[in-house]
C-alpha cells in the first residue's frame, strides 16, 4: 500500500510540524500545498496517496474542491482546523468526516491516520 | 366565514383617547381577536410592519410573518398566550416590504367581563441586538481561529529552533527572538484594529531605529494577512545580517527599498560593507524560514544573492487587488 499522504496547509510553520510528525510515522508527505490549485495538481500528477490531512482555510479559498476530488476518488480525509465546529455541509463533505485541531498532536494525529486507513 | 364573525362580534374598542396614548408608544402595539384577526394596530406598528392601520384591520396577523414561520406562529406564539395568558417569544417577522425583521414579542390576553376575548401584542424590533450578537459569535470564532493558528505556529517555530540548537541557552535566544517578531506583528495589528500596517512601520518593528539602516519607497498599507508572515522573514534576514552580514559591523549598511510592481510588492534587501560574504554559504534554518513564509505562505519569490559586498535579497509578495 502507498506510504504517500497529501497535506494541504497554508500556514508554513504549521505545515513543517505536521510534516515531521507524519515523517517521525514513517509517512512520505507529498506537499505542503497552500492552495486548492496546487493540491489538486499534486493529486493529478503526484504518486498515488493513501490518504489527505487538510486545513479548512487555504489561501486561495477554503478546501471544498480539494474535498470534492477526494471524496470522488475515494482518497480517506481528515479536516485539520482552528475551527471548533467548522462547517462540513458548506465544505462538501461527510458528517462523519474527523476533525484535527490546531495545534496538532501528534497522538491525536496518529489515532485519526489508524482510523482512517481502517474505516476509510 | 365563522371567523370573520367571530372577529366582528369580540373586537375590543379602544376609545379614542386611549388610541391617542398608544400612538405615542414608539414600539408596535397590536390586538388582535382570539383566532388572530387584527382588531387594533398603533403607530409603532404601522412604522415597525410597513403597514397602515386601514390596511391591517380585519386581516389575519400571519401577513406579517415569513411563510416558513407560520407553524411557529400557531404553535409557539398564539397557543402559549392562549393556554397560560401571557407569553413572550422571539421570532421572524416581515415588513411590508417584504424584509425579514427580529422582533421580541410580548403578548397578553385581553379579557372582557372576565372572559378572553382576544390576543394583544407588544413588538420590539430587536434586529440591530440580534445582528450584533451574529458579529460578536463570528468574532469570537475567529479569534479562537486565530489562537489555535498561532499556537500551532508557536509550538513549530519550538520544533525547528530546537532541532538546530546546540544548547539551551542558545535555543532560548534564538526562540525568544523569533517569537518577539510575531509578537510585535500581532500587537501593530491589533493597534491598528486588525486593518494592516503601514510597510515603514513593518520595517522599523523589525529593524528598530539604526542610523545604518536606509529605507525607501512609496507610503503602502501592508494588508493584515501578510504582515506577521512578513515581520517573521524580516526578521530572519536582520538576525542572520547582525550574525555574519552587514549589520554586524560598525561601518556595515543595510538598504531597503520597495516599489509596486504589477500585483506584487517588491521589497530590495541590501547589505553591504560588511564582512566580505563566503560565496556559498551553507543554508541556514533561517532562510528556509525566508523562502517557506514568503513563497508557500504569501505566494510570493525569494531571491537571494550572496553578493561579494554583501548579502542581497528581493522579496517579491503579490498583494490582493484591494490595496492596489
Amino acid at each position: 500500500m502507498s506510504r504517500h499522504v497529501l497535506l494541504v496547509e497554508d500556514n508554513f510553520l504549521a505545515a513543517l510540524e505536521v510534516r515531521a510528525v507524519l515523517e517521525a510515522m514513517d509517512w512520505s508527505v507529498i506537499g505542503p500545498a497552500a492552495t486548492c490549485a496546487e493540491a489538486i495538481q499534486m493529486l493529478d500528477d503526484g504518486p498515488p496517496v493513501a490518504l489527505a490531512l487538510l486545513d479548512v482555510r487555504l489561501r486561495d479559498g477554503d478546501c471544498r474542491e480539494v474535498v470534492a476530488r477526494l471524496r470522488g476518488q475515494g482518497t480517506p480525509h481528515a479536516l485539520l482546523t482552528g475551527y471548533a465546529e467548522p462547517d462540513l455541509e458548506a465544505l462538501g463533505a461527510a458528517p462523519t468526516t474527523r476533525i484535527i485541531s490546531k495545534p496538532v498532536s501528534a497522538a491525536k494525529l496518529k489515532t485519526v491516520v489508524e482510523d482512517l486507513l481502517t474505516s476509510g | 366565514m365563522a371567523s370573520i364573525q367571530t372577529m366582528q362580534t369580540c373586537r375590543p374598542s379602544i376609545p379614542g383617547l386611549s388610541a391617542q396614548i398608544l400612538d405615542q408608544i414608539h414600539d408596535s402595539v397590536v390586538s388582535t381577536d382570539l383566532d388572530g384577526f387584527v382588531t387594533s394596530w398603533n403607530r409603532g406598528a404601522e412604522r415597525i410592519f410597513e403597514r397602515d392601520a386601514h390596511e391591517m384591520i380585519g386581516q389575519h396577523i400571519s401577513v406579517v410573518y415569513p411563510a416558513d414561520e407560520h407553524d411557529f406562529l400557531r404553535e409557539q406564539v398564539i397557543r402559549p398566550v392562549l393556554e397560560r395568558g401571557e407569553h413572550v417569544v422571539e421570532v421572524r417577522m416581515l415588513r411590508g416590504s417584504g424584509e425579514v425583521f427580529y422582533g421580541h414579542l410580548r403578548l397578553n390576553q385581553l379579557v372582557d367581563d372576565g372572559k378572553p376575548v382576544g390576543l394583544i401584542g407588544y413588538t420590539m424590533d430587536i434586529t440591530e441586538r440580534v445582528k450584533a450578537e451574529e458579529r460578536q459569535r463570528l468574532l469570537a470564532r475567529e479569534l479562537d481561529h486565530r489562537v489555535k493558528n498561532t499556537l500551532a505556529a508557536v509550538v513549530s517555530l519550538a520544533r525547528v529552533t530546537s532541532a538546530r540548537a546546540t544548547d539551551m541557552d542558545t535555543f532560548t535566544e534564538v526562540f525568544m527572538g523569533r517569537l518577539d517578531a510575531m509578537a510585535r506583528a500581532h500587537e501593530a495589528l491589533a493597534g491598528n484594529r486588525w486593518m494592516g500596517i503601514e510597510l515603514t512601520r513593518t520595517l522599523s518593528l523589525i529593524l528598530g531605529e539604526d542610523p545604518r539602516i536606509a529605507m525607501d519607497g512609496e507610503p503602502l498599507l501592508l494588508p493584515s494577512a501578510a504582515c506577521v508572515p512578513l515581520c517573521m522573514a524580516l526578521h530572519e534576514l536582520e538576525t542572520n545580517s547582525r550574525k555574519y552580514g552587514a549589520l554586524g559591523h560598525e561601518q556595515g549598511r543595510l538598504s531597503t527599498s520597495w516599489r509596486l510592481d504589477d500585483a506584487a510588492l517588491c521589497i530590495e534587501w541590501t547589505e553591504s560593507n560588511g564582512p566580505p560574504v563566503q560565496s556559498d554559504p551553507v543554508p541556514g534554518l533561517g532562510l528556509t524560514l525566508v523562502r517557506g513564509l514568503i513563497e508557500h505562505e504569501m505566494g510570493g519569490e525569494v531571491h537571494i544573492d550572496f553578493r561579494s559586498v554583501g548579502l542581497h535579497a528581493r522579496l517579491s509578495v503579490p498583494l490582493p487587488d484591494s490595496i492596489l
